[in-house]
């Protein structure tokens, strides 16, 4: 199987296995107690341990790094966490964003939802517009779960930071994978999720700086998911920069070859994420492509409204202003560090082959 | 589990009677590029059976799985017998369809009742000469 899908999730790295074992079976404790001689100080070694790997990566303070379920329950979290008021954030977010967003709009919050451009990225002008006194969250992914467009954190940083609004970022599909300084972007709020950079799943993180205070979603003393924990910081210890040099490789790769399939468009711009290439094939429907590649050994996703159960077209998509018939014929390829050459090789020759075959049935010849 | 059967995954990978037919005597179109799903049926007719059929669409796997199926059910029958197939004679035959599947992807039985209706008109107006 050569798996192709990995912004939705990843292989869980095997060096991780022992750890995850190791305070599974033997140190397993809940790392509640102040006052163990060893057995509890293990496991909450370990959760401390993962918080000074996950905050030197974004060059935060391991005080300031929450663990949660997961990117949904960060971002839950954050918008369900803090004041009453006006909140802003982008059409193209997660789905957890949106939907928690249309959750308190009928709780009698307002939001704001920005436009993106062609590329998929939000204008400061229009941000800086939105900006009202009852404003008290800005919410921004880093980079897109579709696309890979990174958005300018640096620059939303700063707006948000002069106009003392909370900024939060959901940085999921980022973390690693681009450069993540919460000081210099003058993030407040950050979500991460585990099983996007080899790590387990159902782990997650969120950080919060000094001083913000949030409303507990869950009450009471809370079971935290140590081994899961564990193996979420060694997965960032692990990442390598050159892990990102080589998909940023086979991506262009991609594109290269991709690029000479006739009547393509490509949705992903340049200066995004090293692992995201979305393309769409004119007059061709992207759940088929889906599916034959399936049938194939090959998986990856589509944006067309027909692989949906709601049949909508990817919300991205048409943010970015392309029409349905340009979505339909939409997928996405994603990469990971386990990528190889010769599964880049085989999916571009089996891309060129379905695209073909479906062509040739189609009626429409454009 | 697939949401498809096995038999549309077939029918999908192996498709029966496709192409546009070089010598037809009507065809029916369905669809629109928008939702798309676009289905064209070409008919050769003789003596009142379908002696050939072809198709050409565009869509997801349930559609041209279903013209596909469509066209096995139509081919050697005569015109009243297939003015008779219905959506769910297609689904039938393939074991089922996601329910969402129903109505946007299974138009094959939509467009060969407009070819025959077609090639009647046609026809009606050659007997009227």
């Amino acid at each position: 199987m050569i798996y192709l899908n990995n912004s939705t999730t990843t292989k869980v790295d095997e060096r991780l296995v022992k750890i995850i074992e190791k305070y599974s079976t033997q140190e397993y404790g809940v790392a509640t107690s102040d006052y163990s001689s060893g057995f509890e100080m293990k496991s909450k070694e370990a959760v401390e341990s993962a918080k000074k790997i996950i905050a030197e990566k974004i060059s935060g303070q391991p005080g300031e790094i929450f663990f949660t379920s997961g990117q949904s329950e960060s971002n839950t979290q954050v918008l369900r966490g803090l004041g009453k008021g006006h909140i802003i954030t982008t059409k193209i977010e997660h789905s957890s964003i949106l939907e928690a967003c249309k959750a308190l709009e009928k709780d009698g919050y307002s939001v704001t939802y920005l436009d993106v451009d062609e590329e998929g990225k939000i204008i400061l002008d229009q941000l800086k517009k939105s900006l009202r006194k009852d404003t008290f969250l800005v919410t921004i992914q880093h980079a897109n779960q579709e696309v890979g467009t990174i958005q300018e954190i640096e620059k939303i940083g700063k707006i948000c930071r002069e106009s003392r609004v909370l900024f939060h970022v959901d940085a999921s599909q980022s973390f690693l994978k681009e450069q993540i300084n919460v000081e210099k972007m003058n993030i407040d709020l950050l979500t991460i999720a585990a099983h996007l950079i080899h790590g387990p799943k159902g782990v997650g993180a969120l950080y919060a700086r000094r001083g913000i205070l949030l409303k507990p979603l869950i009450y009471g003393s809370r079971v935290l998911d140590i081994p899961g924990i564990a193996g979420f910081g060694e997965a960032a210890r692990l990442w390598k920069e050159e892990d990102n040099e080589k998909m940023r490789k086979q991506t262009k790769r991609l594109l290269r070859e991709i690029g000479k399939i006739p009547k393509t468009i490509i949705f992903t711009p340049a200066d995004s994420l090293p692992n995201i290439l979305s393309v769409g094939f004119k007059f061709i429907e992207g759940e088929a492509i889906v599916l034959y590649l399936d049938s194939e050994g090959i998986v990856l996703s589509t944006g067309s409204a027909c692989s949906g159960k709601g049949l909508k077209p990817s919300h991205v998509l048409e943010a970015m202003g392309f029409g349905e018939e340009d979505s339909h014929g939409s997928i996405r390829i994603s990469l990971s560090r386990y990528t190889t050459d010769e599964e880049i090789d085989i999916a571009i020759e089996k891309l060129k082959e379905v695209v073909g075959k479906l062509r040739e049935m189609s009626p429409i010849k454009g | 589990m697939s949401i498809y059967t096995e038999k549309v995954i077939e029918h999908f990978k192996n498709p029966r009677n496709q192409g546009k037919l070089k010598d037809y005597d009507a065809v029916g179109e369905k669809g629109n590029p928008v939702c798309g799903d676009v289905m064209y049926i070409y008919i050769k007719v003789k003596d009142d059976i379908i002696v050939d059929i072809g198709w050409e669409t565009m869509g997801c796997a349930a559609a041209i799985a279903t013209t596909s199926m469509l066209s096995e059910l139509a081919k050697g029958k005569t015109l009243d017998e297939a003015l008779k197939l219905t959506r769910e004679d297609v689904a039938d035959g393939l074991g089922g369809l996601p329910p969402v599947k129903m109505h946007c992807s299974n138009l094959a039985a939509d467009a060969l009742h407009e070819a025959i209706l077609k090639y009647r008109e046609k026809h009606k107006k050659k007997k009227s000469k």
